[in-house]
């Protein structure tokens, strides 16, 4: 019974990470445009590589988010996102030390301003919840 | 571990086609470039003669002290009634103003820039790169 509820809560944690990354990539890849504008404000890249960042980062999480939830290479798809986490992680530290007052981009351009402990302490989540999914993934 | 890492350089890889594919044909494509947009100005056109153009810096009080354009007086929006008459007087009709504030994505130049030329003192450019360009023209 124990096993079938942790079983259970996996498949949601699984669902969740990668819903969220799979959502976030379709809202960006809506708009490459405004995320490349998004990525640039963190002034961490040239313009020509914000807008390589723009057109290929909403793919990457579509496709891993997409892999994590339905199961589908389920080990290299908590690799990727967990890059991604990384990176995004590091992005809005260096962001907030530089006191850049900018949209994070996390979820396309519909968010406000940064809050950037409310960004951390989301990214810090996911990262937990990816964590127990690839422990207890096969 | 290994079976993990090349199910990533998969999705890794798998990534690039519709990658490639929106930065060909999607509407919305972000440019590879940053041409000078409307009413901007770019550094190597000002500095063929820096002195024929009113300078005038965006930026907050602390990173102006910290350095600034040659001559460039500030001006910002939130303190525009105390800072404007400064400028205007500084200002002899039709010599061109510059406005610049901290890099290429800064927003604050164009703001005061925009209520600049209200006053048909003279033409009003932003300067593309703002401050960072200027900088990094000193440095070569």
């Amino acid at each position: 019974m124990a096993g079938r509820a942790e079983k259970m809560i996996v498949l949601l944690l699984r669902v969740i990470v990668g819903g969220v990354f799979f959502y976030a990539g379709v809202l960006k890849a809506m708009d490459p445009a405004l995320f490349a504008k998004d990525v640039d404000n963190y002034r961490l890249l040239p313009i020509a590589g914000a807008a390589a960042v723009a057109l290929y980062l909403p793919w990457l999480e579509i496709f891993a988010g997409a892999a994590l939830a339905m199961g589908v290479w389920g080990r290299g798809a908590s690799l990727v996102i967990a890059g991604l986490l990384a990176a995004f992680f590091i992005a809005i530290i260096s962001a907030w030390m530089r006191g850049l007052d900018i949209v994070c981009g996390c979820f396309g351009h519909t968010a406000g301003k940064s809050n950037y402990p409310l960004s951390l302490l989301i990214d810090a989540a996911l990262f937990a919840a990816l964590c127990i999914v690839a422990r207890r993934s096969q | 571990m290994r079976r993990s890492l090349l199910q990533a350089i998969a999705l890794v890889l798998l990534a690039l086609v519709p990658a490639t594919l929106s930065a060909l044909f999607h509407p919305r494509r972000p440019a590879f470039s940053d041409p000078v947009g409307p009413g901007e100005i770019a550094l190597a056109e000002v500095l063929r003669n820096p002195g024929s153009f009113l300078w005038v810096d965006a930026r907050p009080d602390a990173e102006y002290l910290k350095g600034h354009v040659p001559g460039a007086l500030r001006l910002m929006e939130d303190e525009w009634d105390d800072l404007v008459p400064a400028v205007l007087q500084a200002w002899p009709t039709g010599k061109p103003a510059v406005v610049y504030c901290s890099a290429r994505q800064c927003e604050n130049s164009k703001a005061v820039a925009a209520r600049l030329r209200e006053f048909n003192v003279g033409q009003v450019h932003v300067l593309k790169g703002g401050w960072e360009a200027w900088q990094g023209a000193q440095k070569k």
